[in-house]
């Protein structure tokens, strides 16, 4: 209400300034007289209804006071206090929940943090344990880490953006078992073998893995695959048939050859009758000498004929003989040629040992693969749970002018830590993650990780990076190097009548993921002090498998992968188990090459015997012919060779019938000359 | 509602407050009309005429009556904009104010934004005066002149008029008691 009594000036400038309504001005002005002090109050005589008109304005006009709301202003600060205080005394539990929200969106699985310490003035959070639940199996958690800290930026939390400059964890365990599942809400129906492991189907590629035994119908189809370029069956067929036809031709000739020579040996034997002793004269001797004549005559005609003949067979015969004489070289030839191309056995050991490999690899690849691109897809989900998002209007969008300074993501961990001992256990577990962000491209770099976990006799070190920016390539790259780790295959092998090969592997794999979604990259492996347990028979293929695994004493293998649709296949791979399996095979192969010649050998022999048969008949009648002639050009010699000496046995006798006839007739003519002598005392003529 | 914001208003012209508060609601009203919303900067200020001595009415009454203007000024707002936020001398005091956490909030880098704030800064006193005017030329000359028509007279008669009347009546005393 007024007071009682006020200064002109001050009424002036504290009342009626205050009071905008002319009546009520007017009013004002008419309640209020001056006084003898020259100071103006209350008239008296007041009614009530002016008295409720001042109480009114007496309000307005202190309404009308100053340009601040003072009460709401006092109701604000109130607030603000009340919501300061209720921050301090329940940061922790606010803190807690917020980060379990922002975790349950980012790896879409329940997420349980507890003894959560915020400070905010110290920008740290620090808390006993934290789980995340894997969405994919939510009776196990996806990792589980120890007492931590984090030292997050205060003021841009307060923005809304949770980034974290460094995080410090002692201890980290992935996929720990839960009490309770960790599917969300929307999630929480799990099927009943959620949580466990689903064994994989048997590989489908061992049972079909076999060596190329070979067998006779193998060898038999191989023989006649091969039939047709072979050379000495068409070798045996011509010259058989020529050989038929040579002893078709000349079969008739010989024998009519050989009847001329009968004939002219019958005429030669009545040689033999004759005696030269028996000739005394010159008629005999002449007479001796016609039938020598005659029959040397016929043996001559008859032997020069046959002689023709059998000259035209035996050039036939020794041509024909002499492509018979190659037929041992063609057929070795052809064995030979054979024996090339029986398939190589050695030439699967590679595939053999990729196709053991693959499935494993499969596995222990693909689950990492998997474990990455879970990973990935977090990144992915976290990306997508903070959506820059603006906000639709139907005011003109405008255009935003980015300047040049740093644009945080929303949730930003720059470097996060893990350093684990265990003295008794002997392991030490490291790890470093930098630049995890919803958005990648403002965080100034791709997430790179490193994790190194070291025991007594294994190790494993982990490192790469995650690259969600639009501009790059690639998306994932990493390396993964593992060392004294068990190695236990048992997956496909009872085929073999193998239980499990075992040993200690060491493995260094690299892969990258490019924007595309192609995956791939080389891995190589070495498995040490393999042993290989089983019921195997000898000389099977799963003591071939044993002696090539535990004669070796370390596997190497490298090559190249890539994933596709979700399938890894193997590209480029070598080992020296292809080696040692070569040495192992070697034997093996010798003697099935051995086993295969010899197959091979009777089953060629088998099939060239009908044909060698009537080319051995052909050849034989050939060589019957030979001999028939040679016989007979021998008899038709001998003719010669008797007619011959019969001439020069009667040569020999008419010689010596010449001279003793010519001593006859000199005696004879002696005794003439001599009786003439005496006759006519002539001298002697001195005959 | 409507006649009872209606009736606000002419409460607020009609009584004794001062019309600088009127006023400045019908300037803050236009300020915020220009401004797109969805951003820190129009909520600070929507907040700060809560604090104001400000006519919450006239202000709530002539944002909806404004809004349904202003996007018609968006490209000229854009423009304006664009030439404030890349007018090179103050270049860096936007990326330094853009490195400020919270700031950014405001979207104050946005052309349309900065071309509504910095229209609606100029346009706030002469719509503060125009204000001012109005309320003066509506309590000395217009309502007295109304409120003694025999038009104005025949109109209330009209049902819904009759309504608003009372309801402005009512309001008034209420509105009255309230602050009181």
């Amino acid at each position: 209400m007024f007071r009682t009594s006020y200064d002109p000036k001050h009424f002036e400038a504290v009342i009626l300034r205050r009071v905008y309504v002319q009546s009520d001005r007017a009013f004002l002005k008419n309640v209020f007289v001056t006084g003898k002090d020259n100071l103006l109050s209350l008239r008296d005589g007041l009614t009530a209804e002016e008295h409720k008109r001042l109480r009114r304005l007496a309000k307005e006009i202190k309404q009308n006071r100053g340009v601040v709301a003072k009460g709401k202003l006092s109701a604000l600060l109130l607030l603000l206090g009340g919501v300061i205080i209720f921050t301090v005394f329940f940061k922790n539990a606010l803190a807690e929940r917020a980060g379990e929200q922002l975790l349950a969106a980012a790896f879409g699985a329940r997420a349980d943090i507890s003894a959560v310490i915020f400070r905010p003035l110290r920008g740290s959070i620090s808390f006993s344990n934290l789980t995340v639940a894997d969405r994919d199996r939510p009776m196990k958690n996806l990792f589980e880490l120890g007492p931590s800290r984090l030292a997050v930026d205060t003021w841009q939390l307060v923005r809304g953006h949770l980034i974290v400059d460094d995080a410090t964890i002692s201890s980290i365990e992935f996929g720990s078992a839960r009490a309770f599942s960790g599917a969300l809400e929307e999630r929480a129906k799990i099927p009943a073998n959620a949580g466990n492991n689903v064994t994989a189907p048997p590989s489908p590629v061992l049972p079909s893995l076999q060596l190329p035994i070979p067998s006779e119908q193998e060898v038999h189809g191989f023989l006649s695959s091969q039939w047709d370029a072979l050379s000495v069956p068409d070798h045996l067929r011509s010259v058989t048939e020529d050989a038929r036809k040579l002893a078709t031709t000349w079969e008739p000739a010989l024998r009519e050859a050989e009847a001329t020579l009968q004939e002219a040996e019958n005429a030669a034997a009545a040689l033999r009758e004759l005696r030269p002793s028996e000739i005394n004269s010159l008629d005999d001797a002449t007479a001796a000498y016609r039938t020598i004549s005659d029959a040397g005559a016929r043996v001559a005609d008859a032997t020069e004929e046959a002689r023709t003949s059998l000259t035209a067979l035996v050039a036939e015969a020794n041509a024909l003989q002499t492509e018979a004489q190659k037929t041992p070289q063609l057929l070795q030839a052809d064995l030979s040629a054979l024996y090339d191309r029986i398939p190589r056995f050695s030439s699967g050991g590679t595939e053999l040992l990729s196709r053991i490999i693959e499935p494993t690899l499969t596995d222990r690849l693909g689950a990492t693969y998997e474990t990455i691109l879970r990973m990935y897809r977090i990144g992915e989900r976290l990306q997508s749970a903070f959506p820059d998002k603006r906000r639709s209007t139907r005011r003109m969008p405008g255009e935003d002018i980015v300047y040049p300074t740093v644009r945080l993501p929303r949730v930003l961990i720059r470097r996060a830590s893990l350093a684990m001992e265990d003295g008794e256990k002997g392991l030490s577990i490291t790890g470093q993650l930098t630049n995890v962000a919803d958005r990648q491209e403002l965080a100034g770099g791709p997430t790179t990780f490193e994790f190194s976990r070291t025991g007594p006799s294994r190790a494993v070190l982990l490192s790469g990076m995650f690259d969600r920016r639009p501009d790059k390539a690639e998306r994932i790259q990493m390396q993964i190097e593992t060392a004294g780790w068990p190695f236990s295959l048992r997956q496909a092998l009872p085929a073999l009548d193998i239980t499990a090969i075992s040993g200690t592997y060491s493995a260094r794999t690299g892969f990258v993921m490019t924007a595309s979604g192609d995956a791939g990259g080389s891995i190589a492996l070495t498995l040490s002090d393999p042993t290989v347990s089983g019921s195997y028979a000898e000389q099977s293929l799963g003591d071939l498998l044993a002696q090539t695994i535990t004669g070796n004493g370390t596997i190497r293998a490298a090559g190249s992968y890539s994933v596709s649709n979700g399938s890894l296949s193997l590209s480029n791979f070598n080992t020296n188990l292809d080696e040692a399996m070569g040495a192992v095979l070697a034997g093996r192969i010798d003697q099935l090459s051995a086993r295969y010649r010899q197959e091979l050998k009777s089953q060629y022999d088998s099939q060239i015997e009908p044909i060698l048969g009537p080319y051995r008949t052909a050849l034989e009648r050939i060589t019957t012919l030979r001999a028939r002639t040679e016989q007979a050009t021998n008899t038709a010699d001998d003719d010669e060779s008797l007619i011959a000496q019969k001439k020069e046995a009667v040569d020999t006798r008419v010689a010596a019938i010449r001279k003793e006839t010519e001593r006859k007739v000199q005696s004879e003519l002696q005794k003439k000359a001599d009786s003439i002598r005496d006759k006519s005392n002539l001298p002697k003529l001195g005959f | 509602m409507i006649i009872s914001w209606i009736a606000r208003i002419f409460a607020s012209l009609a009584s004794n407050r001062r019309p600088a508060e009127i006023a400045a609601g019908f300037a803050f009203a236009f300020l915020l009309a220009l401004l797109p919303g969805g951003n820190l900067l129009w909520l600070a200020i929507f907040l700060l005429t809560f604090f104001l001595r400000v006519n919450l009415a006239m202000e709530l009454a002539f944002l909806a009556l404004f809004s349904l203007i202003t996007p018609l000024f968006d490209p000229l707002l854009h423009r304006l904009g664009l030439a404030i936020l890349t007018w090179s001398p103050l270049v860096p005091a936007f990326s330094t104010l853009y490195s400020i956490p919270l700031v950014p909030l405001t979207r104050f880098n946005n052309s349309v934004v900065a071309g509504g704030f910095a229209a609606g800064l100029l346009a706030w006193v002469p719509f503060f005066m125009v204000g001012l005017g109005f309320v003066s030329l509506y309590r000395e000359k217009i309502h007295p002149a109304i409120a003694e028509s025999k038009a104005v007279k025949a109109v209330l008669r009209i049902p819904i008029v009759s309504k608003i009347t009372a309801a402005t009546r009512k309001f008034t005393a209420v509105y009255r008691t309230v602050r009181s």
